[in-house]
């Protein structure tokens, strides 16, 4: 796969020996905070192992909760839970594997491993990285500390409405749920953010898209897929919050909404899920599978489809969880189909990783046999998976311990037995010592035999009529012995995962700077030497296996002889490459450790939580320090232009761009994707419920008269062209800053009028919120438009107080460059808004 | 820089533009169901055109994405940039998208509109 | 609880045959796949070096891993739908009843001349195709009896529906399947199916007029559930008790349990579900009654044994 490299990229290695102090000053940049000061570290690496520690922490915490529910269930009519604690157990536990290990664990091996994999120093917002992981690991911990103050919400982890709205679950479980899980996963898209711009922008030189690793690839998908599932369950948890706090009716029938609204939204995001947290785990085999079978991944080309084609499809199968729920026929097996459909790409990786089986030899280490047993239950579960695809036999088996039975095949097959795989594979990239072979096959024959011990069973358990979610169940005599056995089984298979933290404990020894490295001959970049920076020198990519294509290349970039063998400007910098075919085309320097963050996250966690258990001057407060954290973090961002950069073989590169080709402007470009995939939410919701009760939509007479919304549009747009104005005066140098100040002042004021406007010719026209679905959509679309308008306002007056600091200019324009794009976009949806509310009732 | 063309906004783009094609397929299938079963308007007639009409549109929308030459690098056609390799999953993406829209069609020709249970 | 038919691999009906037919189905093409894609990967790590050159060839991928899945998927996909017809559509000589799931309950109601109501046992004619409208009094519920077919959810706001025959005669256990909080794992019924002779018969006697309690004990019982408010949430027909919270006792005695299924029907056990029943039945509606006298309570229970 060695191709010829573009004539830019052409050159030979930098000369030896390299300049005195190079090494040392890189080193020095790098340098990580002393003793417990490490938590302020933004390193991704050390973000990294903070993250995956914390994920596994969650699974073993959840385990035991499915240790315990087992333990009610090893015998009928039990006592040892009461059915409130079973209740809250089995939420927790589904909520916990998903929301608080499968994903964050999954976004934690690619902010651990990608950087390295993708030959770059760091990821582009290290900070965004430490926000997310901190943010996630407080709110998870309070959030799972609920169970030990009967807190804990008990509605099911799909929390279904009207079983969790304020009247049949008045206590504060819910509200946990709804306002932890809402804030997790923002921290979840902060994640997806990072690595979206990282896996398309921070690319060795060289290692066009054809030739990234299938990991980044799957990194890519899956971050991908959060951008565009994870709005529709944070529009639906926003939306029962709503409901059960100020009586905004979207779910009570009596009032034109609809239980079905939250399953549709749930579910948009829910069926995604399984293959946002699958995709990752598919990438690690076919990073293992390659290795140890010593030999190139056949059928790149076909897996890399198959991945966009999962990621695609996915989004088609929502309807698949509502088969019972009286949806006509032929739309269930539109549903049916799709669901057909999604199992094509899983069937041409499965053949691809035997085809690379085939093609070398393959070395039965611990990790092999992980991706062994995963073939083996992962199919098994994709086969149960098309049966309940088929409509009648769903009919039979949904709800039963025939699905339990079937998503942990999926799930544990298809992503904790590679997650383990993947555990011993990368293990000794990270730490001083590998973990033990005899332990690992230990580890994984209990977790295999006992896995399978468990779950298969409570196939013909769910047959013979046990549903899912109950506490207890009548002493039938086959429901009694193949529940004893589940339950055997599932101890057999904690037991496999002891074995595992015993292996941990003896033989992990996390490092940033001396891994043993690479011990099993690996071909992609992580096994270069690497250090807390990455490699000393960011190598040269003309191959999909570089390590194996390459020779000498492990040499070369230790000795410093590729791309930035130090720092040019004395901090911590990485290169920018282009989205597509990898040529370097900025330096991009990284902000250093510091507090910002950590606290940022903490504060946000606490305004969450406070608000749940309604301190609201506290939680108001923990907010206000929160936004003070970002804005302190942000003000040391955009850093002032320096000179060119030469980062090797000549080429000398810009160290401060704008626009297409800043990271920051893909970041705002995938913001404004997840912004637009919320709205998008909510304007299925506005037709859906039109679609369920038209009888509570006004008729054209009573809209608010079109003057209104006229005036509110003519508003937007001023302010839009306001802010054009304002990017023609950014003064050039110090001078001249009253225009621009003046411009950005009258957007603001033109945009809050916007809103003003519209929401006063809602209320005027004698629409409430809380009296029919209705008037709680319109003024939920104006509650989402309030969230963009407030940003922008914090944004615009970080943008003036910048400007009159000096530090925003014709040509610093970063920051400016942003605000544009949120604030055209906000108008863009705000008009859209304005269309949907005033213009679809007048036509319907 | 004598870079490569870049387009890659526009180049990552069109890789979701079959996918895309076969989601709206479903999509909008679905949605008129819904109309036409609540509230009642059309008629399984208007159902079964609809189909035929929709999956037409999006095969001949996949066939015309899958022949779309592979761009050019330089004046020649390069199969070595990421650029052409994007071009080609594309292609296949089309292809598993036409497979997933003649499935789609398959209900709308089998299953009568508005069925359910029992009625 | 032995004998009570419960299972999706026993069916009693056309629907609940149907399904498990094709769950046999596709159990034999499930077995059939995962033995392929283990016999490969057997071959891909021990076979013959010229099996294992097939195998590494990308055109064996897309021949195993995407043709054969097309054109197995195609089939079964057509199966699906077909099936999916064959179990929808109007049935002209249906027998309507109408079930609503409570927390955690269920209302029947039999369609006729006056609607009867009864609760948490639904008898049905053998042979004769039952369209069950389903609704919902508060929460999300699904009402599944898996020997005759399949479930369909109970959802507040809206009506479904489903259809069930009962082949032989028969006591099926149906049973909740959407969780529904609290106790939603004993909220369970049975469907009897009885001859249509035996069925016509019950119907009418459930239809006819309530006897008045006869013996003095039975009449003090009636006048302490009325005193102690039990009419709030019961309703006896032909009485003031009218309350709609609770099942219907009109024709408790009629019926085979108490507590929904928790308990089978006896006066001690009558006896412990008023004292105890949040222990029988953890978290239900009806609060523990302690009140009473040991001789009330004797009154009270020989009371609703006499409503047959």
């Amino acid at each position: 796969m060695n191709e010829p490299v573009p004539a830019l990229l052409a050159g030979h290695p930098n000369k030896l020996p390299r300049p005195k102090g190079e090494l040392e000053a890189l080193q020095a940049a790098w340098e990580l905070p002393k003793s417990w000061r490490i938590v302020t570290s933004v390193n991704n690496t050390v973000v990294g192992y903070f993250y995956v520690a914390a994920a596994v922490l969650f699974f073993l915490l959840a385990g035991i909760l499915a240790l315990l529910m087992r333990l009610q269930l090893a015998v009928p009519s039990n006592t040892f839970l009461s059915p409130e604690t079973y209740n809250q157990i089995f939420t927790m536990h589904g909520t916990v594997m998903m929301f608080l290990f499968a994903v964050p664990v999954v976004e934690a091996m690619g902010i651990l491993l990608l950087p390295q994999m993708l030959g770059a120093r760091d990821l582009p917002f290290p900070r965004l990285g430490a926000f997310a992981f901190w943010a996630y690991f407080v709110g998870g911990i309070i959030f799972f500390g609920t169970l030990f103050y009967d807190l804990a919400p008990s509605g099911g982890w799909f929390m279904y409405p009207p079983l969790t709205g304020a009247q049949y679950s008045p206590g504060l479980g819910a509200d946990f749920w709804l306002l932890g899980i809402g804030f997790i996963e923002i921290s979840a898209i902060a994640g997806a953010i990072e690595l979206i711009v990282g896996v398309l922008r921070t690319r060795a030189p060289g290692m066009t898209l054809d030739r990234m690793p299938i990991f980044a690839w799957t990194m890519l998908v899956f971050a991908g897929m959060i951008v565009f599932a994870f709005p529709a369950v944070i529009l639906a948890t926003l939306l029962l919050e709503l409901e059960r706090a100020f009586g905004w009716p979207f779910f009570v029938p009596q009032k034109g909404g609809d239980a079905l609204l939250w399953q549709h939204l749930f579910w948009f995001f829910g069926h995604p899920e399984v293959y946002i947290i699958f995709l990752p785990a598919a990438g690690m085999v076919s990073m293992i599978v390659p290795t140890m079978s010593r030999t190139p991944l056949v059928g790149y080309r076909l897996i890399v489809v198959a991945l966009i084609a999962t990621g695609f499809f996915s989004f088609g199968l929502w309807v698949h969880h509502m088969f019972a729920t009286g949806i006509p026929a032929l739309s269930l097996n539109l549903f049916s189909a799709a669901s057909m459909a999604v199992a094509l790409p899983s069937g041409i990786q499965v053949f691809a990783w035997i085809a690379t089986i085939a093609a070398g030899r393959l070395q039965l280490t611990t990790a092999s046999l992980f991706v062994l047993g995963f073939l083996f239950v992962f199919t098994l579960g994709g086969l149960t998976g098309v049966m309940v695809a088929m409509v009648p036999f769903d009919w039979q088996a949904h709800d039963t311990y025939f699905v339990v039975a079937h998503f942990h095949y999926v799930l544990v097959g298809g992503m904790l037995f590679p997650m383990f795989g993947a555990f011993y594979y990368w293990a000794p990239a990270f730490s001083r010592r590998v973990l033990s072979e005899r332990f690992g096959k230990a580890a994984f024959s209990l977790m295999f035999i006992g896995f399978n011990v468990a779950f298969f069973p409570m196939h013909i358990t769910g047959l013979m009529g046990m549903p899912r979610r109950v506490y207890t169940y009548p002493a039938v005599a086959e429901w009694s012995v193949l529940n004893m056995i589940s339950t055997i089984g599932a101890f057999l298979f904690a037991s496999g995962v002891l074995v595992f933290l015993f292996d941990l404990v003896r033989n992990l020894r996390p490092t940033v700077s001396d891994p043993i490295g690479d011990v099993w001959k690996g071909a992609s970049l992580e096994w270069l030497h690497n250090h807390i920076y990455g490699p000393r020198s960011i190598p040269l990519v003309t191959s999909r296996d570089p390590l194996w294509d390459q020779p000498g290349l492990s040499e070369e970039s230790k000795e410093g002889r590729h791309y930035l063998p130090g720092t040019v400007t004395g901090q911590r910098e990485t290169i920018i490459t282009s989205p597509i075919e990898a040529m370097p085309q900025a330096l991009q320097r990284l902000p250093g450790d510091g507090w910002p963050p950590l606290l940022a996250a903490v504060f946000t966690a606490g305004f969450f939580m406070l608000l749940t258990v309604k301190y609201v001057t506290l939680a108001f407060v923990s907010g206000v320090l929160a936004l003070a954290m970002i804005l302190i973090w942000m003000w040391g961002s955009d850093q002032r232009p320096l000179p060119h950069a030469e980062i090797g073989h000549g080429i000398k590169v810009p160290t401060y761009v704008g626009g297409p080709l800043s990271h920051s402007w893909w970041a705002m470009v995938v913001l404004m994707l997840v912004a637009g995939s919320l709205y998008l939410s909510l304007v299925f919701s506005y037709l859906f419920l039109w679609t369920v009760s038209p009888q509570v939509w006004p008729k054209p007479e009573q809209m608010p008269p079109s003057l209104w919304p006229f005036v509110s549009a003519v508003l937007l747009t001023a302010s839009s062209g306001l802010i054009v104005l304002a990017g023609r005066a950014l003064p050039v140098r110090s001078r001249n800053r009253i225009a621009f100040v003046a411009a950005i002042g009258l957007a603001v004021l033109s945009l809050c009028g916007s809103l003003g406007v519209e929401v006063l010719s809602h209320w005027r026209a004698g629409f409430r919120p809380d009296v029919d679905a209705h008037g709680a959509l319109v003024y939920m679309a104006s509650f989402l438009q309030l969230q963009f308008v407030l940003t922008l306002v914090v944004m615009a007056g970080f943008a003036i107080a910048r400007c009159l600091a000096g530090m925003l200019s014709r040509r610093r324009r970063v920051v400016f460059g942003n605000l544009a794009l949120l604030w055209h976009y906000t108008v863009a949806q705000g008009l859209f808004g304005l269309l949907l509310v005033h213009g679809f009732p007048r036509v319907a | 820089m004598s870079a490569p063309r870049t387009r890659p906004f526009a180049d990552l783009l069109r890789l979701f533009v079959g996918p895309t094609v076969w989601f709206m397929h479903l999509v909008l299938l679905y949605g008129v169901e819904a109309l036409i079963c609540t509230p009642p308007v059309g008629s399984g007639r208007a159902m079964l055109w609809l189909g035929v009409v929709a999956t037409v549109a999006a095969l001949g929308a996949l066939v015309f994405l899958a022949v779309m030459p592979a761009p050019r690098a330089e004046g020649r056609p390069s199969v070595h940039t990421g650029a052409a390799y994007l071009h080609n999953t594309s292609r296949l993406l089309a292809f598993l998208s036409a497979v997933g829209v003649i499935w789609n069609a398959l209900p709308v020709a089998l299953v009568p509109v508005c069925a359910l249970a029992a009625s | 609880m032995n004998g009570i038919l419960q299972s999706v691999l026993a069916p009693h009906g056309p629907q609940a045959g149907q399904i498990a037919t094709l769950a046999w189905a596709l159990f034999a093409f499930g077995s059939l796949v995962l033995g392929l894609v283990i016999a490969a990967i057997w071959l891909a790590m021990r076979g013959a070096p010229r099996i294992r050159e097939v195998l590494a060839r990308e055109r064996t991928i897309i021949l195993l891993g995407l043709a054969l899945p097309v054109a197995a998927l195609t089939i079964l996909l057509a199966c699906g739908a077909w099936l999916t017809r064959a179990q929808t559509g109007h049935a002209d000589e249906a027998l309507r009843i109408e079930v609503t799931g409570q927390q955690w309950w269920w209302r029947v109601v039999y369609d006729g001349p006056a609607p009867i109501v009864s609760s948490n046992e639904i008898r049905i004619p053998v042979g004769q195709p039952v369209d069950f409208t389903l609704k919902a009094a508060d929460v999300i519920h699904s009402f599944w009896v898996p020997s005759l077919g399949g479930k369909i959810d109970m959802i507040p706001g809206r009506t479904t529906r489903l259809r069930l025959t009962a082949e032989r005669a028969g006591v099926y256990r149906g049973q909740c399947a959407e969780y529904c909080g609290g106790p939603h794992a004993l909220m369970s019924f049975k469907l009897i199916a009885m001859p249509r002779h035996e069925y016509d018969a019950w119907l009418e006697r459930l239809a006819g007029p309530q006897s008045a309690p006869s013996t003095d004990n039975e009449q003090r019982g009636q006048l302490l559930f009325l005193a102690a408010g039990c009419g709030t949430c019961h309703a006896v027909r032909g009485t003031d008790a009218a309350g709609k919270i609770g099942p219907d006792l009109t024709h408790f005695a009629s019926r085979g349990s108490v507590g929904i299924d928790t308990l089978p029907l006896t006066a001690e056990n009558l006896d412990r579900f008023i004292r105890d029943g949040q222990h029988i039945k953890p978290g239900n509606r009806m609060p523990e009654f302690r009140i009473f006298s040991s001789a009330e309570q004797t009154a009270l229970v020989s009371y609703l044994m006499s409503l047959q």
